[in-house]
């Protein structure tokens, strides 16, 4: 048979491309194991394609090159058949891999990046509102930090009479074992003074305060209230003064009300008060703010009265800061210490001390130019 | 000026098989459009003492050899690797303009480069650089015997072993592949170009006479063959004669020409089983049961599948179209990376 008998043949059947493969061998006379051995295949292959059993080829580049070679081998031409095989839609193998696929995973990542957008923004736009409410609630200024005795708070701690609440700000105080004591003479007992007194109109003498280190039992009592008692210059608020160790606050605040305008010697009811208070439910507030007891017998008494505004740092031993704060006018400082007791006043001609019920000059210590003292009391 | 992610909005992801002798672009979704001699033509400016491109490309091709004095045809790459790193950024930044001619921006694409597997690592940054300094978006490495089994339509995926032989214009490259990357492979300067130098070589010494490179390449499609056959092709080429001084035409036969090549297909021959003596036996077991694809401008020449048959005794089929397998297999593999990830085959 000619060859071009087969491929008249072909193109009459073109989808035969077994039997097609099969007669170009017969006519050119090649048994099946003679075309492996020139193909270095195996005989199945051979038989495979001439009987057309395409998809026991591995993939289709080797199919198709086997045709080309096979047919190429016969002496026919091999792009009917490869066209015929085509048909049959045989394609190149899918690619894929181990790694994860990113388009499921580009999904996720992009709904965590709006997630994280949108709740930055929100956190910014918090922040903004935050920041612009607080310049417009303070007029642009900032928060105060410390309360004037006018407002009835004290810079430091403001003692105040039983069941009244002086309303004013506390700034931290740092800690120390000689917690001072502040007291502002507006914070009064409510029920013995009216409102008026409490902003320093007419200023009665505080109770006996301080943060005596003695036990409740040396506590001085304070004397009954006293109209014509002594107010302070100009109607400022100050701190009464009272015995050469001055009360533990406490005894003022868990006691029953009982005014102490002026100091006076320690009566027996006060010392009953004190004594009440100490037991009473305001113990706890009044153990506060008593030092250590170890300390007790080495603290010095000190208190400053402050006229006009002045800055003030007291250190007590071990260079422990007791107090460093704006002192505005009309503040009184009731302070206890281990000295030697170290002072910066920034401008010390405004304030009055008493070091253990002693009153002290600071203006030897005063610097002319800037009016700032700093000196030390005790040894 | 628009950033680059936005131009590439309107930018086609491009696979660029850069040859030495031809440069192939596949754009994705259309298929090889560009297929262009890697050739550039400088002209020089004598008054800013500056050299300007002249033509790219065909135009620049139909120059080489016949250039005036101002004008330099040059092949920015050489033995698969970049020669000249300017002539071949602007020969990229030429080509990648001219498959985006419609687009209304400059265009940014993503473009993934295919590389010699035996170029080092300086090599790599500069095609890198070059195809960035092109105007690339992103630009993606693949190693040239990956694209060429993956365009080939080798199941490059399976843990099966898959052996490709690309021969190209400038290297040689064999390779045993399986799960995706490439268990070895081997790379030779031997490819098209030694072909047409050992075509001129033998010519020149055996018939006195000088013949440019064009003329070569063209006994090396005519007539070239790797395998003798009992069918003698003939050609009637010119040169100038050495020792006349003159042109002379004179007629080469296949058989002078496979005498020619033996040298460089010996080259080949030795690489193939250097990489066989070194795959591991399951691989080799695959590939003895299958056989080993050829690809490449190089797979186009008469019987070298035969002559590898012969040489090694195993099976070997030439690849559909071998000289756009690697493009092709490139933008098969930009799929798989948009996919999967950058790191399924590209290895810096």
């Amino acid at each position: 048979m000619a060859v071009s008998d087969l491929l008249d043949e072909r193109e009459a059947a073109p989808e035969s491309i077994g039997p097609t493969l099969r007669r170009a061998r017969e006519a050119a006379g090649y048994s099946i194991t003679d075309l492996a051995e020139r193909m270095r295949l195996s005989r199945h292959h051979i038989e495979n394609l001439e009987a057309e059993r395409f998809n026991l080829f591995p993939v289709s580049v080797f199919l198709r090159g086997y045709l080309t070679s096979y047919a190429r081998l016969v002496g026919i031409d091999a792009g009917p058949l490869l066209e015929a095989y085509d048909r049959r839609g045989f394609g190149p193998p899918q690619l894929h891999s181990q790694e994860t696929d990113r388009t499921t995973a580009r999904g996720s990542e992009f709904t965590v990046t709006v997630t994280s957008l949108v709740v930055v923004a929100v956190l910014i736009i918090l922040s903004a509102l935050w920041w612009r409410d607080q310049w417009t609630g303070n007029d642009g200024l900032p928060a105060p930090t410390v309360a004037t005795p006018d407002e009835g708070g004290a810079p430091h701690r403001v003692e105040e009479g039983p069941g009244e609440s002086a309303g004013g700000s506390h700034p931290a105080v740092e800690p120390g074992p000689e917690e001072p004591s502040v007291r502002d003479d507006t914070a009064q007992a409510p029920d013995l003074e009216p409102p008026t007194v409490a902003a320093g109109l007419e200023p009665p003498p505080v109770a006996a305060g301080g943060s005596a280190p003695g036990a409740a039992g040396e506590a001085q009592a304070v004397p009954a209230p006293d109209a014509d008692a002594p107010a302070p210059a100009e109607g400022a608020p100050r701190r009464s003064e009272g015995s050469e160790a001055p009360v533990e606050t406490a005894a003022g605040e868990g006691s029953e009300p009982a005014p102490a305008p002026l100091p006076a010697p320690a009566t027996p009811e006060a010392a009953e008060a004190a004594e009440a208070a100490e037991a009473g439910e305001s113990g706890a507030a009044g153990e506060a703010e008593r030092p250590p007891t170890g300390e007790e017998g080495a603290l010095a008494s000190l208190v400053i009265r402050v006229r006009e505004d002045c800055w003030l740092m007291i250190r007590g031993a071990d260079q422990r800061l007791v107090y460093r704060n704006l002192a505005p006018a009309g503040t009184v400082l009731d302070l206890a210490a281990m000295p030697p007791i170290r002072i910066v006043a920034g401008y010390a001609s405004g304030i009055e001390i008493e070091y253990n019920g002693e009153p002290f000059d600071p203006s030897p210590y005063v610097e002319q130019d800037t009016g700032t003292a700093r000196f030390r009391l005790g040894s | 000026m628009i950033p680059k992610f936005l131009r590439g909005l309107f930018s086609a992801d491009l696979s660029i098989d850069l040859g030495t002798a031809n440069t192939l672009i596949y754009v994705r979704d259309k298929g090889v459009v560009l297929d262009e001699p890697s050739v550039v033509a400088m002209r020089s400016e004598p008054r800013s003492s500056s050299w300007t491109v002249a033509a790219v490309g065909n135009e620049a091709k139909n120059m080489l050899g016949r250039t005036p004095g101002h004008i330099t045809a040059i092949r920015p790459l050489k033995d698969g690797v970049i020669a000249d790193f300017t002539v071949t950024e602007k020969m990229l930044q030429y080509f990648i303009h001219k498959v985006h001619e419609n687009t209304l921006f400059r265009p940014s694409p993503r473009v993934l480069v295919c590389v010699p597997c035996g170029s080092t690592q300086v090599e790599r940054r500069a095609i890198r650089e070059s195809a960035a300094g092109a105007g690339a978006r992103d630009v993606y490495l693949v190693e040239e015997p990956m694209a060429a089994a993956i365009g080939a339509g080798l199941p490059v995926s399976e843990a099966r072993g898959s052996m490709v032989l690309d021969i190209g214009g400038g290297t040689t490259e064999v390779a045993v592949i399986s799960l995706n990357g490439v268990v070895y492979s081997e790379s030779v300067r031997i490819g098209g170009d030694r072909f047409d130098e050992a075509i001129t070589a033998y010519v020149r010494r055996n018939y006195g006479t000088l013949i440019g490179e064009t003329t070569a390449e063209r006994v090396k499609c005519e007539i070239g063959c790797a395998f003798p056959s009992n069918e003698v092709h003939e050609i009637e080429i010119r040169g100038r004669n050495i020792a006349e001084g003159i042109p002379r035409g004179f007629v080469l036969d296949s058989s002078e020409v496979l005498e020619a090549l033996q040298e460089p297909l010996a080259g080949i021959v030795t690489a193939v089983r250097t990489a066989l003596e070194h795959t591991p036996p399951e691989l080799g077991s695959d590939v003895a049961e299958r056989g080993m694809v050829l690809t490449g401008g190089g797979a186009l020449l008469h019987d070298l599948d035969r002559l590898i048959i012969e040489e090694t005794g195993l099976p070997v089929v030439v690849a559909e179209d071998p000289l756009t397998c690697v493009a092709r297999g490139g933008g098969r593999a930009l799929d798989l990376i948009d996919k999967r990830g950058s790191n399924v085959f590209v290895r810096e």
